[in-house]
């Protein structure tokens, strides 16, 4: 069961003077289980990729195939390839429309024909996995909530409908820097808890390296650069050519070589960073 | 899809026709619209159907593009026609069973039609000529005698300008809310019209709770800004009225009489 995207090219507004062409031929292949850290500048395609992985937008040329599901030009009914897909826009407190919690988060899995009776053990699982007790914010309303409960419900909405791949678009935006450490943990919980794909677009680079163990780098339209973690942050002048940046750890060993220190390895985690950081002042002293 | 709706839109383009001035083309709306409704023979229509084609190509607005903005009301043009067609009375031309057509029936219908058509293409031509901001600059200024009298003519203009501002907005954010819902499985399609319309439930909640939201927002910034109306408020443009536009107003006066001339001679 995996994600294989082969030739794939999209416009925008196709034929009209205003045409975009959003994604050029790109083929990429990813596994169950993987955790994928999409970055690139606004403008460079990652909303619009992630959105043909679940069939909002079909491929103007070339294929998706998802789960064995094969998206192309004329294909409909995707419903079951939703099932399987979830996807967590950006901002997505602003798709909760219901008068409770539970009614919105519920919304889902009716949709794709979860029977009653599971309905009410998917909620509970899902509000368990966003951390959110069950009983006090079921019957409340989630207009009443504060911005970091309402993501957390509206994450919930899609988790209740137990994809195998899950997509998120800058789940972290404009949330308050508890309520993102919550956000991740609760994300890396998942990943490890129930095998599940993930794909998280994020413009911080701190976030990306805590929780993703593959980065894919995109620039107009173009995937530019796709390594896993340990090797993603080498090439420093690169990626800042295409407009990012490297995490704080990694920014730190990369300006400490270029003082002069020697570093062998490639470090982004704050423990192995401490670590390599108290050897190198031993073997000074 | 929603997208595809070019009536209100604007086309940016370097012609004479964007340059006029917008009370000028608001006049020659006006006068383009009466003078539709008061022609009546076939020789008339195919003059000032002659005359709108002359004015597409001043406006350099791709011809395809006006056919888009007719598309959407096709129903209700094929619906008039066929109304007219069998329920006017008159000399029998045709017959089948108990239904017949009349000689006036065609007549009128063929009449409805055109006038529709030139309608909706003549009056788009203004909105695509000329940008939403000198539009409105264009009406304010044109009621502001009217203001004497308590015409809220400030008032209409700005809030012309500012629903114009936001359908695109609001159009991107339905399409984003859509999308949401539609991850989550639901069908904007299917279903029959009591469904369709209950379906549209999760978009439009979430839709008015966003423009409520905005409205407030913008309500605030503007009297951040220190907006308190239209009194005493001067323009960074002002509309000034050039040659060109003494010019046009006189071809636009002059459209009406060639108009009847031909319905009086021929």
């Amino acid at each position: 069961m995996s994600i294989e995207i082969k030739g794939l090219s999209s416009y925008y507004n196709r034929g009209s003077v205003y045409q975009v062409q959003a994604l050029k031929d790109v083929s990429l292949t990813i596994e169950q289980g993987e955790f994928i850290g999409l970055i690139g500048h606004t403008g460079s395609g990652k909303s619009t990729l992630i959105q043909h992985i679940n069939g909002l937008l079909k491929p103007d040329e070339g294929i998706v195939s998802v789960n064995g599901v094969t998206i192309d030009k004329d294909s409909k009914n995707l419903s079951q390839l939703r099932k399987s897909v979830g996807l967590v826009f950006q901002y997505p407190e602003y798709q909760l429309f219901e008068e409770t919690v539970f009614k919105d988060i519920a919304f889902g899995p009716k949709n794709i024909g979860v029977p009653q009776e599971d309905i009410e053990r998917r909620v509970r699982d899902a509000l368990d996995l966003v951390d959110l007790d069950y009983e006090a914010y079921a019957e409340r309303s989630p207009f009443d909530l504060s911005g970091g409960e309402k993501r957390r419900v509206a994450i919930a909405g899609v988790l209740a409908m137990e994809p195998t791949i899950l997509m998120l678009d800058e789940p972290t935006a404009g949330l308050d820097p508890k309520a993102r450490k919550d956000l991740l943990t609760e994300l890396i919980r998942l990943h490890q808890k129930r095998n599940m794909t993930l794909i998280m677009i994020s413009h911080s680079m701190d976030e990306i390296s805590k929780v993703a163990k593959r980065i894919i780098a995109m620039k107009n339209g173009q995937i530019v650069m796709d390594k896993p973690i340990d090797q993603a942050f080498e090439d420093v002048p690169f990626l800042e050519s295409i407009g990012l940046g490297i995490p704080s750890i990694s920014r730190l060993f990369y300006e400490l070589r270029q003082c002069g220190f020697h570093f062998t390895k490639n470090l982004f985690s704050l423990d192995e960073a401490k670590a390599e950081l108290l050897r190198g002042v031993k073997n000074d002293s | 899809m929603i997208r595809d709706i070019t009536i209100g839109q604007y086309y940016p383009a370097d012609s004479i026709l964007h340059k006029l001035d917008p009370r000028v083309k608001l006049f020659a709306t006006l006068v383009y619209i009466i003078t539709i409704f008061v022609a009546k023979t076939a020789l008339q229509y195919a003059v000032i159907t002659l005359f709108v084609f002359l004015v597409i190509r001043l406006s350099k607005i791709p011809f395809r593009f006006m056919i888009k903005g007719i598309k959407p009301i096709m129903f209700v043009i094929i619906f008039a026609f066929l109304m007219n067609v069998f329920f006017t009375r008159g000399t029998p031309i045709f017959s089948v069973w108990r239904i017949s057509i009349a000689r006036e029936g065609l007549q009128m219908a063929l009449l409805m039609a055109a006038r529709l058509i030139l309608l909706i293409i003549g009056t788009s031509l203004l909105t695509l000529t000329s940008s939403p901001i000198r539009l409105t600059d264009g009406l304010e200024t044109s009621f502001g005698p009217l203001k004497k009298i308590g015409f809220p003519a400030h008032e209409l203009a700005m809030m012309m300008t500012i629903a114009l501002r936001f359908i695109p907005t609001l159009l991107e954010e339905t399409d984003k809310i859509m999308k949401a819902q539609q991850a989550r499985g639901a069908d904007f399609e299917s279903g029959n019209i009591f469904r369709r319309a209950k379906s549209l439930i999760p978009l439009l909640v979430p839709l008015f709770i966003a423009a409520f939201k905005r409205a407030d927002e913008l309500a605030n910034a503007m009297e951040a800004r220190g907006y308190r109306g239209g009194e005493g408020r001067t323009k960074l443009n002002p509309l000034i009225y050039r040659r060109r536009d003494y010019i046009a107003y006189g071809l636009v006066l002059l459209f009406p009489v060639l108009i009847y001339a031909v319905g009086r001679v021929f």
